[in-house]
């Protein structure tokens, strides 16, 4: 049984205008995907079909072989928890529990119950001490946490970040990657991460490149990021990295295609200093 | 118009428990012509101080009458306007030093494109000298042009357009008043790869036609290195170091200690380094490919 399955599925905003044209992918439980593609690929558009907030114009979606129709919708949201870009926009109270609470308690759950979900989900997080803290105070990193806590209360068994971190600096990018490893390592989820960072892209198992509507790649990301006429014909930049390889491999040295600079460096010395 | 400051400090709700003290002693002078970049963590009064700059946070009236003896007085003079008197201009100060928010594209709020990019020049404009409906026209479409939009989104509402479109025609509406200095918050944030290199493209092309001095705060220290003259580094409300690019992270090791972000180019020299290869670039990728290239060329 797949974690999610999407099977030939389409949707569109308008006449004509496809947004997801015959889509089809699998996503295996426990597993971390990274979704690339460049604005208007139909990224997001995925991520919103995935849990129905958007509903497909054709094709089957189904998580853990539940499908997603009318009837168990509100069962297969339960499953599919989403994080967006913005923080300010993920909140709803103005005290970090209350916000935590909010989504269980629209789903009817008891009320000792949600005290252990909240105690579950802000250690998830690693935010257990701002349990009583006003929202508006926290920065922007530690506010994205408090959203995942809020989706984590639900207890989904997939994640999906759509593009969650694009609105952080650098502190709160890093402090949610690591939110996200921890979530798959110690509670199983599974995870999709919807990103423009390839180094977000690179600790995924498995990327899926979208264009136009269309998965048009699929791979590891080393080697997704080593095809690099593919990207750019989809519109995609090379990682900086990437970039740099390439041209040093066009002025006649031979570096591998590698997302990580200190394997480059290795290279990089092993080419300058033994005789090649 | 030559920017200078000398021992701004600022302070957030100050007098009330929350006070937070965003500046200290902040010196700090930039020159007309620069593309000048500034960097630090999320907090480090980057935003506090640009806000400075056109006006946005004014000094302390009570700082600017009884400075206390023992601190040394403020100095905050952007060109001919000296912003510790009580009788600047701002409009016209504001007119002449445009500011781009970060995420601007959320405050696109008109009908259309054309009347959006209007609005500042229509507000600026002195009360005796009206542009004419001519005039505001013009200025538009020229500003339209130098972000790279078509004319035929003019009459397009705002939220039509792409993000990178959105963005692009609100940096059009700061621009329509044809400041000497143009101040950007994170102005590539939130986009793809791609869009931030056409942003920052755009950027270059403004600083040449457009606008003399350039200052863009920012996170990405790869941006940084890529594309300023010149740097500032914030931390905890200090300037700790004001450098160009290629000095700055050449102290790599430094930076990294403070918690920051070095650029790629920087990380990779650094382990160079420790595999006994001195690599001495600009921290630029392409200098540092030219300089790998040349050093294999000696070896062959």
């Amino acid at each position: 049984m797949h974690a999610l399955e999407f099977r030939q599925v389409s949707y569109s905003y308008g006449e004509g205008e496809f947004r997801i044209d015959n889509l089809s992918f699998t996503v295996e439980e426990g597993e971390f995907v990274a979704v690339l593609g460049h604005n208007g690929s139909g990224k997001s558009t995925l991520a919103r079909l995935a849990n129905g907030i958007l509903t497909r114009d054709g094709g089957e979606i189904s998580v853990f072989g539940t499908p997603l129709d009318e009837k168990h919708l509100y069962d297969v949201r339960r499953e599919v928890g989403v994080v967006f870009q913005n923080p300010d926009n993920q909140t709803v109270a103005s005290i970090v529990e209350d916000d935590v609470a909010f989504g269980a308690e629209n789903v009817g759950t008891s009320r000792e119950e949600i005290g252990r979900r909240i105690d579950f989900a802000l250690h998830a997080v690693g935010m257990e001490e701002y349990r009583h803290a006003t929202i508006a105070r926290l920065s922007g990193g530690q506010k994205q946490r408090i959203a995942i806590a809020g989706v984590l209360a639900l207890l989904p068994r997939i994640m999906i970040f759509d593009e969650s971190t694009a609105m952080l600096d650098p502190r709160g990018r890093r402090e949610i990657m690591e939110v996200i490893a921890r979530l798959r390592e110690e509670k199983k989820i599974t995870v999709l991460v919807i990103t423009h960072f390839p180094e977000e892209a690179a600790l995924a198992d498995r990327a899926l490149v979208l264009n136009r509507g269309e998965l048009v790649m699929q791979g590891t990301p080393a080697e997704i990021f080593s095809r690099r006429e593919d990207l750019l014909t989809y519109n995609l930049d090379l990682p900086r990295i990437g970039s740099i390889e390439q041209a040093l491999n066009e002025g006649g040295m031979s570096v591998s295609s590698t997302l990580d600079y200190r394997i480059l460096a290795d290279e990089i010395a092993k080419e300058l200093t033994c005789g090649s | 118009m030559r920017i200078v400051a000398e021992h701004l400090n600022y302070t957030y709700n100050a007098g009330s428990p929350f006070a937070v003290q965003a500046l200290k002693d902040v010196t700090l002078t930039i020159e007309e012509g620069e593309f000048f970049g500034i960097l630090g963590h999320t907090g480090s009064g980057k935003s506090t101080f640009v806000q400075h700059l056109n006006g946005l946070i004014r000094l302390p009236r009570s700082l600017r009458r009884h400075p206390k003896r023992e601190d040394p007085m403020p100095v905050l003079t952007v060109g001919e306007y000296d912003l510790t008197s009580k009788k600047t201009d701002y409009t016209a100060l504001r007119q002449k030093v445009g500011m781009v928010f970060q995420y601007p594209e959320y405050q696109l709020f008109a009908e259309t494109v054309a009347a959006d990019v209007a609005f500042g020049l229509k507000n600026f404009a002195d009360r005796k000298h009206r542009p004419t409906e001519g005039e505001i026209s013009s200025a538009v479409h020229a500003a339209l042009e130098a972000v790279g939009l078509d004319a035929s989104v003019a009459e397009k509402s705002p939220f039509e357009l792409s993000g990178g479109q959105k963005r692009r025609a609100a940096i059009a509406g700061v621009i329509v008043t044809r400041p000497e200095v143009l101040i950007l918050d994170e102005p590539a944030a939130g986009l793809d790869p791609r869009g931030k290199r056409e942003i920052m493209e755009l950027l270059h092309r403004l600083h040449g036609d457009f606008c003399k001095t350039v200052i863009i705060v920012s996170h990405d220290m790869d941006e940084i290195a890529e594309n300023c003259t010149m740097s500032a580094v914030f931390a905890e409300g200090r300037v700790t170091h004001v450098l160009p690019p290629r000095e700055l992270f050449r102290r790599g090791e430094e930076l990294e200690k403070m918690g920051l972000d070095i650029p790629l180019v920087a990380k990779l020299c650094l382990e160079l380094r420790k595999r006994g290869i001195e690599v001495d670039c600009d921290f630029t990728a392409a200098d540092f490919v030219r300089r790998i290239l040349a050093r294999k060329g000696e070896k062959a």
